[in-house]
Order: structure tokens, then C-alpha cells, then sequence
């Protein structure tokens, strides 16, 4: 069964549970379609061969007796190399942390190995997460390109069939930056909806803990395994837990989807606005109402997502940086030593000032089910491209590029779910985002699901 | 300057541009010892991320407090 690989995540749980597919055979596959493609995009830190075939091995027992525990059982999965599974490293993929050993399981892999997902190895991401780039890594749809951050290596093997959902975390758009670059859906939830236990933090205030998979029924079946609230997490929201797949085939006739005047479309690549547009006149041929918005407050996004970031990733590397800052990364080092040149009072103001914004925000969001725009600006750069020059003459760094669109919804802690729209410049994926009110995962994920019904971008698979 | 920040550009900054000697005097407040190689490296980031928090400082804040995550409950 060559093609199981191919398969979306839900396709692959369907067949495991008739027991046409089995749990070994396939985590079997996984690793060693994930052996072929490393010399071509080194996505991994480190495989977990031993621990997922023991994992395999078990639950082809209990789904050949019957104890099928749910979509994700028996399924092949990566986790980002922040993540901790107990008695491994977690390296963060930088020298820093090449001899840290977790103590315990994160709280994800807690809940992913107890719905029985098969966790094959950890994947590469930007050095700390604190970066666009991941240049450990190449983009599988080209090589040459990045396969965005700091979640790259998850996006890249989710693309090349490695698996079939990989973890990422998502501080300014870490989740739906790969996502995006890589033609996968990047959901990055609520902040709050799933646990950072167990995660290495870039910024407390501001990471999330989400899946990247190829569809957003995929990632859909994960959040429901992965959210609740846990007390070893201070950021944590005691909230109840919806079912995202209840309304996930409703379609979105009279729904009620915002779309930007401002903001979300200035400054973006043609090929990128106009599949994003073409997937909002799909959305409205479906019966969605289109209602044109004001983002607020769009020119203190950025001055608040790195007022709160810098000094609290300085904080946590603070020992670190001034001891060893030579094992850092120059890019890495250069943010944390700026972090801590920043005053508490620029940290304190950022704090209230995303206050402001999300109450903005919410005005914004009066009667509305979501706000739709560009995931990011522009295709995948090349691995050694600095920046884009805009037709203006604008010339703009990479990792402003695609941030820059992401970050409200760090910001704002809204959830926002990336989805393939097509492709752009150089045969490379384009994407769009859908974000929500707080805690409505289940409405952008319906809504998400109505436009992916209309295309078969997650079919689409790179040859590299 | 770091064009990430070009966005936010505030000509009245107090503290851009950012001189050598003063972040040098930064950094020993900060517990970094860097070489004055390292500290001329440095300028022209510093330079574009203290104009990006300047823009932090636009407007009048009022009675908004932080946005703390600070819980006093001591309930799982």
C-alpha cells in the first residue's frame, strides 16, 4: 500500500479502524518515506523509531480487539523540537540545549499518546522559535526556498508525506507561517485553548500550541484531542471544550465574514491577493455575506507583538545569553541581547496597549463570524533572500513578510486557521487565513472547510 | 536600521539614533559584557527596534491597565 501515505489523516483513521490499514505497516512507512526525503530537507531533529514502533505494535492490538480509541489511533505524527517527550532531548534545535533531556512528557504529547497517535520524531524548527526561516530546512515544493518558521521543519514533512500532522507552536505566526509556504493547513487556536506545559517558551504572553495538517478536517480531529484546560499552564483558559466537528460540513450560507479594507491587503504579492480573493468570491457564492471592514489599530500590531516578545524571550535566555552568547545563532543573539536593552516600562506599555487592540478588535468583530485575508504576503523567499523590494520601492525583510500578517492574532489571542489557496510566484503554495472570535475554533474551521471543499490544493503534492 | 521596524518610523525619538557609548552603558545595566566590536553590530538593530517601541509611547494610555495573566486563585 505504496499510497497510504497520501492519504489526509482522517482518510488514514478510517481505514486503520476497518482494519484495512495496519498501525505497524504504516508507521513503518512514515519513517522510512521520512528517511528517504531528510537528505533533501533535513525536517527532523531526531527520529523516534524505537518508541513509535513499540507505539505502532500496541495499538495494532487494541484496534485488532476492538479498543479503537479515536481518529487519531494508530496514525503517524511529528512533534517540533520544542515539545518535550520524557527522557529525550528537547534541543530547540540550537547548540544551547544540545545535552537538555526532558524530564516528562508535554502536555500535548500527554493527550496525543492517549488518543493513541504515533509520535515518529521531532521536527526542526527556527533556532528557539525565534525566527521566520528555519535554515535547517528545505521547502519541499523547492529547496532553494525556506519552509517558513519557526515550525518549519513540521510543515515541510507534513508536505512531503512524512506523517500526518505535525505540532507546531505559533508566538507571531509560527504554526500558519509553514503552513502557508508549505501548501498545509496551520490552525493556531485560541490563546489559552491548549496547554504550553512542557514547551519551551519563546514568549509566555503570546505562544500557542497547535497542529499543522493537510486538511482542516485533520486539524480539527487534533484540537479535540488536544484542547482543555490545564492548571500547569498559567495561561491556561478554564473554558468549555466545543465540538469541532459538529459543524464542520454546514457550508457558510449566512454567515457573516469580514473583509479588510485595509491592512491585510497592502503590501502583498498579485499571485497571493488574487487567490485569496477568489476564494472570498467562492466563500460568497456559497452564501456567505461579505462585510467590508476597518482593521483597527494596525500600525501598533507589530510595536506590541515584539514589545511583549523581546523582553520575555530575553528573560527566559537571560543566563544563557550573557554566559554563552556564541552558541546562539547571530540572528537569535542579536533579538535576545536587544531584549534585554528594552526598559520594563516599553514592556508595561505594550501589555496596555494590547488591551486597546483587543478591544478594537472586538468592535471590530460586532456581527461578525470571522475576518478572512492573506495568511501571509508573499510565496516562500529563497533560503538566502534578506527581503522583499515592493513595487513602491518599499524594501522589507523576510521576517517582516510574513509576520507582518500573522501577528494580529497573537496579539489579539484570536484563532486563526491558514488554509492552501492556490499557487503563486515560482509554482509556490499561497494561503489564506480565517480568524474567529475567541474560542469559536468550530466556525473558522467550517468556514475554512466550505472553501477547501471548492479546491484540491491538499491534494497537490511536491516533487523535489 | 533593521527594515522588520521600518514600519514604524517616529522622528522624535529621544533615543535614536542610538550611540555606541549609550549602549554600551545598556548593555552593563543589562548584565551583557560585549565587545565594542559587538556593541557597533548592534547599533543599527537597537536603532530600528527602540523606533519600533516608541510607537508604543504615541497617544495617551489613560487609565488602561496591563493586560497581566496573574491569577491569585490557588484552585487547579
Amino acid at each position: 500500500m505504496a499510497d497510504a501515505l497520501d492519504l489526509t489523516l482522517r482518510e488514514a483513521a478510517a481505514a486503520l479502524r476497518r482494519r484495512e490499514l495496519s498501525p505497524v505497516a504504516l508507521t513503518r512507512m512514515s519513517l522510512e518515506r521520512i528517511a528517504a526525503d531528510e537528505p533533501k530537507l533535513n525536517a527532523f531533529v531526531r527520529l523516534t523509531e524505537d518508541r513509535a514502533m513499540a507505539a505502532a505494535r500496541q495499538a495494532e492490538r487494541e484496534i485488532m480487539a476492538g479498543q479503537w480509541r479515536g481518529e487519531l489511533h494508530g496514525v503517524p505524527v511529528a512533534v517540533k523540537d520544542l515539545y518535550d517527550i520524557g527522557g529525550l532531548p528537547t534541543t530547540c534545535s540550537s547548540r544551547v540545549r544540545h545535552d537538555h533531556i526532558a524530564p516528562s512528557d508535554s502536555a500535548c504529547v500527554e493527550r496525543l499518546e492517549q488518543a493513541g497517535a504515533i509520535i515518529v520524531g521531532k521536527t526542526h524548527t527556527h533556532e528557539f522559535a525565534y525566527g521566520i526561516a528555519t535554515p535547517t530546512t528545505g521547502n519541499p515544493w523547492n529547496t532553494a526556498h525556506i519552509p517558513g518558521g519557526s515550525s518549519g521543519g513540521s510543515g515541510a514533512t507534513l508536505a512531503a508525506r512524512g506523517c500526518f500532522m505535525a505540532m507546531g507552536t505559533d508566538t507571531g505566526g509560527s504554526i500558519r507561517i509553514p503552513a502557508a509556504v508549505c501548501n498545509t493547513v496551520g490552525l493556531k487556536p485560541t490563546y489559552g485553548r491548549v496547554s504550553r506545559f512542557g514547551v519551551a517558551s519563546l514568549s509566555w504572553s503570546l505562544d500557542h500550541a497547535g497542529p499543522l495538517s493537510r486538511t482542516v478536517g485533520d486539524a480539527a480531529v487534533t484540537l479535540a484531542a488536544l484542547a482543555g484546560y490545564d492548571a500547569r499552564d498559567p495561561g491556561s483558559a478554564d473554558v468549555p471544550v466545543h465540538d469541532y466537528l459538529a459543524e464542520l460540513e454546514q457550508g457558510v450560507r449566512g454567515l457573516r465574514i469580514g473583509v479588510p479594507r485595509n491592512f491585510f491587503f497592502e503590501h502583498v504579492e498579485p499571485e497571493v491577493e488574487r487567490n485569496v480573493r477568489d476564494a472570498i468570491a467562492r466563500l460568497a457564492a456559497q452564501g456567505a455575506v461579505l462585510v467590508d471592514v476597518d482593521v483597527p489599530m494596525p500600525e501598533m500590531i507589530s510595536p506590541v507583538e515584539f514589545g511583549l516578545c523581546m523582553p520575555e524571550a530575553s528573560a527566559y535566555h537571560q543566563t544563557m545569553i550573557r554566559e554563552r552568547p556564541e552558541l546562539y545563532e547571530e540572528d537569535v543573539r542579536t533579538f535576545l541581547e536587544a531584549g534585554l536593552m528594552v526598559p520594563a516600562v516599553d514592556y508595561i506599555s505594550a501589555l496596555r496597549l494590547r488591551g486597546r487592540v483587543q478591544a478594537a478588535w472586538k468592535r471590530m468583530f460586532e456581527g461578525l463570524d470571522a475576518l478572512i485575508g492573506p495568511s501571509v504576503a508573499a510565496v516562500a523567499t529563497r533560503r538566502d533572500q534578506a527581503g522583499v523590494t515592493w513595487p513602491d520601492g518599499t524594501v522589507e525583510t523576510a521576517s517582516s513578510v510574513f509576520i507582518r500578517l500573522s501577528a494580529p492574532a497573537n496579539v489579539t489571542g484570536l484563532p486563526s486557521v491558514a488554509v492552501p489557496c492556490g499557487f503563486g510566484a515560482g509554482g509556490l503554495p499561497t494561503s489564506l487565513q480565517v480568524i474567529g472570535r475567541p474560542f469559536q475554533e468550530a466556525r473558522i474551521l467550517r468556514i475554512a472547510r466550505a472553501y477547501e471543499r471548492t479546491a484540491d490544493w491538499a491534494a497537490r503534492k511536491p516533487a523535489f | 536600521m533593521d527594515p522588520l521596524v521600518s514600519q514604524a518610523i517616529n522622528p522624535m525619538s529621544s533615543r535614536v539614533p542610538t550611540d555606541p557609548q549609550t549602549l554600551e552603558a545598556a548593555a552593563r545595566l543589562a548584565g551583557l559584557s560585549l565587545s565594542p566590536e559587538r556593541i557597533a553590530q548592534l547599533v543599527p538593530a537597537m536603532d530600528g527596534f527602540y523606533t519600533l517601541l516608541d510607537a508604543l509611547d504615541r497617544g495617551d494610555l489613560g487609565e488602561t491597565a496591563p493586560a497581566f495573566a496573574f491569577r491569585a486563585s490557588w484552585e487547579g
